[in-house]
Order: structure tokens, then sequence, then C-alpha cells
């Protein structure tokens, strides 16, 4: 039995060295916030290697058409960056949201996806905004793909996400629920993208967490929403559309009659920080009267 | 007043916020071994056969041990002196488990990691036994719990207990309106965040020392003895520094087992648990299944009141058999109720023991008639602070169960001025709004106990005795759990003294070097510990004029001791510290005198709560908002560690009325809280705003008037949210925690 | 392997095991027992170091992930004497027993150095990754809030 072998490359091109020359099973470390939470066994052979220092992969450059984030970008970072909140208000909303102080200076956006948790906070925005991610084989091959395509256990690096700039759009937002307002798990969590103007919605992408293993993006939610006028009614539509997708996603499970509920009040919250309404609005109260 | 009512910063405090303070991990022993445990996934089932073959061929690894191995001796991890009659059930390691988390077998080994890997590599083979969860379920399970031979049949009920005052059929009959309630609470969890740890060595002269984190040397002392079967001059217990305990550490679990393997092994041994550890093999609070019948009088007079109470104190009966007469304890001292039926019983579940926790029963029954009693103020119309002020005892009442009068017993003043500072009034006027949102208001009253009189030998002794550097040494066996209790007992010393509170050094708990004590339970530490210490203080002070009579060539009337010297009335003295020198040199013996003091009554403490809340109609959730606790303490010796316990009670009683629960589930007996992202607490973003107002109106037979507050700052809590939901919402809901789901069920 | 770093202040230089834990590393090998264990999952804080500057959890981390980095823990912290926070915390009853308080300390620390002047909420917010049970987080939040608003009129 070799004993684990640790490594902390200081820039790509060393990754890329360590990983060509790396026969043997390859795990990697970043903020270490899921790996090495208690009770989840630890690799004891192999090559450990931590990206939490590699020159060049934590960035958030916006000033393109598309925003390209490194993979390990802590999650502090992303929710402190104007130029991000500029394009995405809604993944700085997600990444304040998750975790702790602590956690989120250690987490990464690659590790979030990486770890592919249900609850994952960043996970629907990401999804929403039709995310694609820069992949590196261990072979040094690097490709892209659709977050939606990617498979945690293939052991793809991921070194970049990518958000289209052809898919952001002006408006978006992020609420979750769980069991305490601060450092909570998510029981489900809803992000969205918009286009709103002269009070009325142009195209809606909205995603959920915590109904399924992968973000479960709501094509009946964003036909309620879509080229409507934000008033009562299209609201009640809302509403009503998100309990039919919850119904589809968790069919029979425990949580259902609890989620379906309660996703109608997460679900105006969703819309209120997308348009900058208090949820305490009329408006809302009319809705759900 | 020199030390009385002042705000002094705990006396161990530096070393505290510089992390210099020493908890039981944090130790360094010398060829210290470290141990994991290996715990049962059943809820029930005979252990058929274990191989420790493998775990003991792993290279650091000392020695496996289980059933067979280890003293079959049956104890109570509840005791607390030698000889104490308790139901003994509990083994180190038994043949049949009976909880998920049950012990099965240790590994002993040169480091922790070592010891958790073999853990993993002892085989056990286990066959299966029926389970039961449900406590109503358990009572089919009935027969005797012990059998003639004083082994345990683990058959229910293990505990009884039975009142009756008064006629409450006429009382019922008499009654404009009677409710009946149907009120549970949950399994929750103690939290502390230092995980339980104990230090087992031998000592060169053949006996083990203990360094544990515990509320009672001498209850560590006496479970080791009943345990090992060791003579008790054996075991020498040493109290360490607490990181909380709140009851969960009041009953050692880790130390009988740490004597042992130090005894077997001539070596040290710590066991630390994990947090998953902390959770499913120590303790919980008790659940209790309560149903109340209340008939009250057209203007909220209660005629009569009928309680029924259902406790499942898990797998192992520790002090769960005391639970159902202590619940009734507190219930008949807080409302003069004039025709009163009480039915109490306690059961074994194969569920993880439950055990002391912060109130040991007081919260679970004044959960249960104080939601009653806001159920019937709402139906009848009328104000719940009213109804409270119509039935509530005032001073000199005698509480009819045992007939202990409850002292100078200020509930009334908790809840008048408690109510004005809330501004009951009006924020009841102000409703509860319309839309999503609803706000709420909620009120509960509360009593606790101040000690153990009657029902043990409710003493204590102290020792006061002159330092050469002028300060003074107490020795009283005191286990501060990180209330601050040193603080506030060297406060009352030093009052007595002319002493500042860091001037007292307090001799760390220690079954060789301190008097016996019942230890750190039944709020007892200011009322007891503390009137003995002021007595000790008030003889030390005499013994130290009288010595400084002669230095000074004075007369002992008119001396008197401040400022760390001893003062004649001109203002003219002697520091005590050459007061000290100058003994010292003639080789007279520093001046130092002992009290024992035995308690003579049990006043009550009182309180009443007052929380608002918000409730989100749409997702189920409450937030806590504001939040008003008003407490009857006789006299605060410190406020500021007063009110420090009260913040800290509101955390534990929020979190009882909305979230903490160990969720153990009904068809597997697995926890699914076990763990703290699993199992929610109330974190810095989650707490309302707390104000306390203190009423000191003075206690007689209280050190300087005081009374505890340790406990009664929790037991309200829970009541106070629920009532205030219940406000919100207008419903009646009765189980406990008030999770979404039972919100959203709730409004239908 | 061997690692060198700062921590509290002083160059290190050791051997460490690939496996070892940030919070197994300081408490074992350097003996700074200050940094306390709670929960290995991140939910308490109880053992929050500052990682140049920042607040992160050591029980979440490897200990050779910190290779050249500065560590400050709550024994770094009042190297000069007792720190004005440490001050605020005991004068104003924030500390109880005493074993979250280094990480409580050290993550208010770390608010205070990346935002001067929090607000109450910030406060909250900021410490919602360190669980006390003692205290109902009032006194601390004070403490806290005392402590900036003394940063502040110092100019700190």
């Amino acid at each position: 039995m070799t004993a684990l072998a640790v490594v902390a490359p200081v820039d790509i091109a060393a990754l890329r060295a360590t990983l060509a020359a790396e026969a043997g099973p390859v795990r990697f470390i970043a903020g270490g916030t899921d790996m090495l939470i208690a009770g989840r066994p630890l690799a004891g052979t192999g090559l450990l290697v931590d990206l939490a220092r590699v020159a060049g992969m934590a960035f958030i450059s916006t000033d393109d058409a598309d925003v390209r984030i490194g993979g390990a970008t802590t999650v502090a970072a992303l929710a402190a960056d104007c130029g991000l909140r500029a394009r995405i208000p809604a993944l700085c909303e997600a990444a304040g949201q998750c975790g702790s102080v602590q956690i989120r200076n250690r987490a990464t956006i690659g590790g979030n996806i990486a770890n592919a948790a249900p609850a994952a906070d960043l996970m629907p925005v990401l999804a929403a905004a039709g995310t694609r991610l820069a992949l590196l084989k261990n072979d040094g091959t690097q490709y892209e793909a659709a977050l939606c395509e990617y498979l945690p256990d293939s052991g793809h690096l991921i070194m970049e996400v990518i958000l289209p700039g052809n898919a952001l759009l002006p408006c978006s937002a992020f609420v979750k629920l769980g069991p305490r307002r601060d450092l909570t798990i998510s029981r489900l969590n809803l992000a969205m993208l918009a286009e709103f103007q002269n009070s009325h919605f142009g195209t809606v992408r909205i995603a959920a967490g915590a109904l399924g293993p992968v973000p479960l993006r709501m094509h009946l939610a964003d036909a309620a929403l879509g080229g409507r006028k934000l008033e009562p009614a299209t609201l009640r539509e809302f509403l009503s559309a998100l309990a039919t997708e919850v119904d589809a996603a968790i069919p029979g499970r425990n949580s259902q009659i609890y989620k379906r509920r309660a996703v109608a009040g997460l679900g105006l919250d969703l819309i209120a920080q997308a348009v900058g309404l208090s949820p305490r609005d009329r408006l809302f109260e009319e809705a759900v009267e | 007043m020199n030390q009385i009512s002042r705000r002094v910063p705990l006396v161990d405090g530096v070393a505290k916020v510089t992390g210099a303070l020493r908890f039981t991990a944090d130790l360094d022993v010398e060829g210290l071994l470290h141990c994991a445990l290996v715990f049962s996934p059943h809820p029930h089932a005979r252990v058929a056969s274990i191989d420790a073959a493998s775990a003991l061929a792993v290279k650091g690894v000392h020695a496996v041990f289980w059933h067979e191995n280890t003293p079959a001796r049956y104890y109570n991890s509840s005791i607390w002196f030698a000889g104490q009659e308790a139901l003994a059930d509990e083994r180190m390691f038994a043949p049949i488990v009976r909880h998920v988390g049950d012990r099965v077998a240790a590994v002993v080994a040169d480091t922790e990691e070592i010891a958790r890997l073999a853990a993993k590599l002892v085989a056990v083979e286990y066959v299966s036994l029926p389970a039961i969860f449900d406590p109503e379920a358990a009572l089919l399970h009935a027969g005797l719990a012990m059998r003639e031979d004083g082994t345990p049949t683990f058959m229910n009920p293990v505990a009884y207990e039975s009142f009756v005052r008064g006629d409450t059929e006429a009382g019922f009959a008499a009654a404009e309106l009677v409710v009946e309630t149907h009120i549970t609470t949950p399994r929750s969890h103690h939290c502390a965040v230092e995980p339980h740890a104990c230090i087992a060595k031998p000592e060169p002269d053949g006996r083990i020392g203990i360094l544990s984190p515990c509320q009672s040397v001498f209850a560590v002392q006496a479970v080791v003895v009943q345990a090992l079967g060791v003579p008790q001059e054996q075991i020498r217990v040493t109290k360490t520094p607490i990181g909380g305990s709140f009851g969960g550490k009041a009953e050692p679990i880790l130390d009988p087992l740490c004597a042992f393997f130090a005894l077997a092994l001539g070596r040290p041994v710590m066991i630390r648990y994990d947090r998953h550890e902390t959770f499913t093999a120590t303790r919980t609070r008790s659940s209790v299944m309560g149903r109340m019948r209340l008939g009250l009088s057209s203007d909220g007079r209660i005629l009569a009141r009928e309680t029924e109470t259902l406790v499942d104190f898990g797998a192992y009966c520790t002090g769960g058999d005391y639970l159902p007469s202590s619940m009734l304890q507190r219930l008949v001292r807080l409302y003069d109720v004039p025709a009163e039926r009480y039915r109490g019983r306690a059961v074994y579940t194969n569920t993880v023991p439950a055990g002391a926790f912060r109130g040991y029963g007081s919260p679970q029954i004044h959960t249960v008639a104080e939601i009653t009693l806001d159920i019937a103020a709402r139906r009848l119309g009328i104000d719940p602070v009213a109804m409270r002020l119509r039935n509530l005892v005032g001073p000199g009442a005698i509480e009819p169960w045992q007939g202990l009068d409850v002292g100078n017993a200020r509930g009334r003043e908790c809840l008048v001025r408690g109510a004005d500072a809330f501004e009951w009034e009006a924020r009841r006027q102000m409703g509860t709004g319309r839309g999503r949102w609803r706000r709420g208001i909620g009120v509960a009253s509360a009593t606790h106990i101040n000690g153990c009189y009657p029902g043990f030998h409710e003493e204590t002794t102290a020792t006061l005795k002159l330092l050469p550097d002028g300060r003074a040494e107490l020795v009283c066996a005191l286990h501060d759990l990180g209330c601050g209790a040193d603080t506030t007992l060297a406060q009352i010393a030093g009052e007595t003294l002319g002493l500042r509170a860091c001037d007292i050094a307090i001799v760390p708990a220690d079954t060789d070097t301190c008097p016996y004590d019942l230890g750190t339970r039944a709020s007892r530490m200011t009322y007891i510990c503390g009137e003995a210490i002021r007595r000790a203080g008030v003889a030390l002070a005499e013994a130290i004029r009288a010595a400084a009579v002669l230095e000074l060539n004075t007369e002992a009337a008119g001396l008197r001791l401040e400022a760390g010297a001893v003062r004649r009335q001109d203002g003219s003295g002697l520091a005590l510290s050459d007061l000290a020198d100058r003994l010292v040199a003639r080789g007279v013996e520093l001046p130092a005198a002992t009290e024992t003091y035995r308690a003579q009554a049990n006043p009550g403490s009182y309180a009443a709560h007052f929380a608002e809340v918000e409730v989100d109609r749409l997702t189920g959730c409450v937030r806590v908002t504001d939040y008003l606790a008003a407490h009857d303490v006789g006299r605060a010796i410190n406020p500021m560690l007063v009110e420090g316990q009260i913040h800290g009670g509101i955390q534990i009683g929020i979190g009882y009325a909305l979230y903490e629960d160990v969720a153990l589930d009904r068809i597997t007996g697995v926890m699914r809280g076990n763990s703290f992202s699993r199992y929610t607490l109330a974190n810095a973003s989650e707490m309302p705003p707390m104000r306390v107002v203190l009423i000191e109106e003075g206690e007689p037979t209280g050190p300087f008037g005081a009374k505890a507050v340790g406990e009664i700052a929790t037991i309200p809590v829970a009541a106070a949210v629920v009532n205030a939901v219940n406000d919100a919402l207008a419903t009646e809901l009765t189980h406990l925690p008030l999770v979404p789901e039972r919100i959203l069920a709730a409004l239908g | 392997m061997r690692m060198s770093l700062k921590v509290n202040g002083a160059a290190v230089e050791t051997e460490v095991s690939p496996i070892s834990r940030l919070s197994g590393f300081l408490r074992d090998v350097l003996g700074l027992t200050g940094v306390k264990e709670g929960c290995c999952e991140g939910e308490c804080g109880a053992c929050t170091v500052l990682l140049d500057d920042e607040p992160v959890n050591s029980c979440l981390m490897l200990a050779f992930q910190v290779a050249g980095c500065e560590i400050v823990t709550i024994e770094g912290l009042c190297r000069n004497g007792i720190s004005d926070l440490q001050q605020a915390f005991l004068e104003m009853g924030a500390v109880q027993c005493g074993y979250c308080t280094p990480g409580m300390v050290l993550a208010a620390e770390g608010l205070l150095r990346a935002n001067p002047n929090p607000g109450e909420a910030e406060i909250r917010h900021a410490l919602a990754g360190n669980i006390c049970r003692c205290t109902g987080f009032e006194t601390i939040v004070r403490a806290v809030a005392a402590e900036a608003a003394a940063r502040q009129r110092a100019g700190r």
C-alpha cells in the first residue's frame, strides 16, 4: 500500500505537468469544505492535488461577452465581486448565502459543482444561466461541456465556469429556504434570470435546487411568466406552475406536501428580488389572498 | 456593598478569552493512550459474537474490550453518592444492546487515529431482537422493572407517581370552560460545544485518577465504584474545565470505561467522543406526552386540573424514574389550583437514553401546562397575562404536594413588570396583521426549585482560609459549568471578607481535597453553596478580626474588613497580607473557617417570558422577532452573569419550540438529527433582541437574598414562543417542535 | 513532508503528514490548544483560525495546504497582552464556558479586519458559523459592536 501523496502546483503549467506525469489515481482538493467533513472517507492512497493556490485558477472575468470564472475561485470572492454583481447578481446572492464566512473563504465554485450536492446553492443559478464548463482531462486535453452534461465521477477537472453572454439576462435572483436563515442547508432553493421592463417579463429562466440530484429547470414556471405583465393573475399562474413542477419532481416523497406549498412563498420572494420590490409589496399579498 | 450586585467579569475569564484554559482534550499527559468505541447499529440485538483479532493485529493497538472481558456489573450513571438507591440497568458493555449507538466494544491504541481505524475492524455478529420506539406501545411491555435478584427486566412502567388534592370532579362540574390538550415535547440535545471527554490515569499508589469535565466529582466516583466494583478510596476524581454541560455531562458516561481501561492496562487512557458520538451515544432530554384537562370559571380562575404525563427516557433508566415526580413538584408551585389530579409514568424505549438537561422535567411540564393555559385563555377571551395573574401563587404560599413554603415568590411582579416593559397591552391591540406574514405575541410563566431539599442530603461544607498574600482560599467542591458560578461565589466570599472576587482562590473540585457536595444540579449553586460560603466568610471575617485585635492592639468590635485590609473605625489598619506576614512570623496558623450549611427550605424562583413572533403562512417559517424575560432572582449577585444565564436559556428554549429534535426514526430507531448540520439550533442570525427585567425582592433564606436562575431561564421559553405562534395564526398547535411542516399542516 | 509557514508571527518549519488536518496539526504538533474541535463539519466554528487574515475552519483544511501562508490562532492574538477585542468579550459577559470563545473571537477579528464598521445584522451574519450554547449571542454581538466603535473612534 503506497501512502497518499500530495502536491500543490504553483500554476497551471505545473498542474498539467503533474497530471501528465501521474499514472495512478488522482484526486483534487480545493477548499476542502465538503471533502473533509467528518465521516466522509478520505482516500489513503494515490495523488491528492491541491488546487487552492494554483495561480491562474482563481479569477472572475466579466469584461467580455461571456463571464468566465476560474474553477478555484472562492465563494467569498464571488459574493464580493462588483463586476459579477453587475452581470448576474443572483450568483453573488447565492454565494453570499452559501455556508458561513469560514466556508465561503475556502469553498470554491468548482468544488460546489464537482461535489454535486443536491442542495448546492450555486447550482440553480448556474443551471438557469446555461453554464458551460472548461474541463481538463488528466492527459492534458481540455474541452468544453454544458453544465448538465458534466459527470462529477469523470474526474475531469473544472478549470473554468463560463456563463455565456447571450444567455445572461438583465434581472436575476436567488432565494433559499432552510431550517434557519443563515448557515443553513437549502431544503429548497430557486434561481431566476429574466428580462423585465415596463412591468412586463420577457424571457424568463428558472431553476430549482434540492428537488433532485441535479438542478431542475422549471419550464412551466418560465412559461407562466414569460411575456406576461407582473400582476396578481400572472403570479397566481406562476405559483400554480411551481407547485406542478414540485409535484412532478418528487412525487410521493415525504417532503412533497410541504415543498409544493412552501415553494409559493419562495417563488414570490424570488420575483420580488428579481424586480427589486419588497416581498411585502401589496402586489404579492394580492396574489395569495 | 463591595462585591454584590456588581458586573464582575469571570474570575477565570482571561484564560478563556486567550485560549490558555486547557480543557480535557487539551491536556498533555505523558504516555496517554487513546480509545475508540464500537457502537451498535441495531436498536435492540443480542451480541452473538465478537472477533477482535483483526483489530488487535493493527500496530499500535493495545487492547480490545467488550462484554466478555469487562466487569459484568450493573450500574446507574445518575447516582450522586455511594449506595444511592437507583435502578441499576447499565453496563460498560452488555451482551444485549438496547439502542442504536449503544456501546459494543472499545479499542485502546497509541493514537486516536489508530484506535478509530482498528475499531472498524472489530467484527460483531448481532441477532436482532424486537424493538420498541413508541412510549405508549412501551406501556404494553408491562411488568416489574427489576427481578428479585436485582437485575433489570427493562419492563414498564419504571416509575409511577400520582397525586390527588381536592375534588376535581366537582371542580370540572362547576367550570364554565373545560379545555383538554394533548401536548408532546421532543428529544432535544444539550449541544455543549465541547464534545464529551475523559482521562483516567493510574497513580503510583495503585489508585486511578480521573480527570473529568463533570458536574460532581463525587457522582463520578460513586458511579465508577459501582461499575468497577473497586473500593471508593481507589478512585480519585478531579474536575477539569468544562466546555458547556447543561446536564449533558452530569452523568459519567465515559468515566467508568476510561477508569477500567487505565486500571487494566496500567497506562493513562483518554476517551473523547466526536460530535456524532456525542449526539448518538450520550444523553438527550426525555420526551414527554402530556394530557391536560383544565376547568376554569368564566373569569379565568382555575377550578380543577388533571394532568397525565408519559416520559420516554430511552434505553436506560439513568435518573428517568425521578421525572414524573419532579415534574409534579414544579407543576404545583406555580398556580393556586384548588382541585388537582396528577398521574405520571416513565418508560423504557429502544432509543438513546435520556438524562439530566437544564430544568430536569420543568421545561416539559411547563410547556404542557402553559400552552394549555393559553389555549384556555383564548377560548375564554381573557388576556393571558390577566389570567395568569388571577391564578399565580404569592409569597409564603405552601405548595400542596410536599408542603414546602415557596418563599418570597414574585411571579406576579415578573408578569406585571414584564408585560409593562414589553408593552404587552399595546402589542395586543395591534393585532396579527392580515397578509402572508402574521405577527403574534405569547407569554408563559414558570417556576423552579432551589436545591434538593427536602429530597436529599441537601447540605454542603465550605472552608475559607486566609492566604499569606492576603487573599483567601475557598474549598467547596465547586463545579462551575461555564456559567460563572465560581465568579458569583467568589463575589459572595469577597463581600464577607472585604476582598474582590479575583482575590478568592478556588480549589478545583477534587474527591481527595474537598468535602462531599451534591454537585451542580437542581439550581443549587448560588442558593445552597452560596449560603455555605457566605457563612464561612462571616466566620473567617470574625477569625481575622480576632487575630487582628492582638496585632492592632484594639477591640474586635470596631474592626471591619474592607479593600483587602482590616481597619479600625478611623480608617487606620493593616493590609491582610501584612497581617498574614505577622501571624506567620509569630508561628501562628492563618485564620480559617469551615461552615456546613444544611438547607431548611426550597423556595421557588419565578419568571415570566414574553415573545413576539412573525410567521410566514406560505413557508411555515417562524421568526422570533422580540423577546423579554422577567425573572424573580431574589437578588442578582452578578447581574451580568444572571443576564447571561437568561440569554443562553432563551437560545435553548427557542430551539426547543421551533426546531431542536434529534428526530429518532419511528421505524428504524436511527437518529436523524445527529450532527450540527442536521440538528438545527439558533445561531447568531436567528436570535431576537433580548431584554431582561430582574425582580430583586430578596429571598430571606438565600445568600444576600439570592435565588437560582440557571435552569429557570430556559423553562418558560418554548411555551411563550408556541403561544405567540398560536396567537399569530389562531391555531392550537401543541406538538413541538413547530417545524414548518407542522405550521402549514395546521393552516389546512 | 516538510513545510514552512508563519504561525502567530513566527516562522515555522516542520514535518507534516499529508492527511493531517490543519486543526490537528496546530493542536498536536504545535501545541496550540486554543484551537478547539467541536464538530469537524464546519458548523460550530470552534476551530476557526485566521488564514492570511481571513477566518477559516481549520478542521476542514489539510495542513499541507497552508504551506507558505500566515496563520493566526487565539494564542497569536494576545501576543502583546490581551487584545481590546478579548477585553470587550470579558467585560461584556460574552464569555461563559469559554470553549467557543477562541473561534468566536477570531471570527470577530476577521470581520473587523474586513469590515471596520459593521452593523448589528452584519455582525450576526459574520458569526453565523460559530455556535455558542451559553450566551444566546447577545453579549457577543454587543462586544463586537463595542470594539468596532472603539476602533472607529481610535482610527485603528
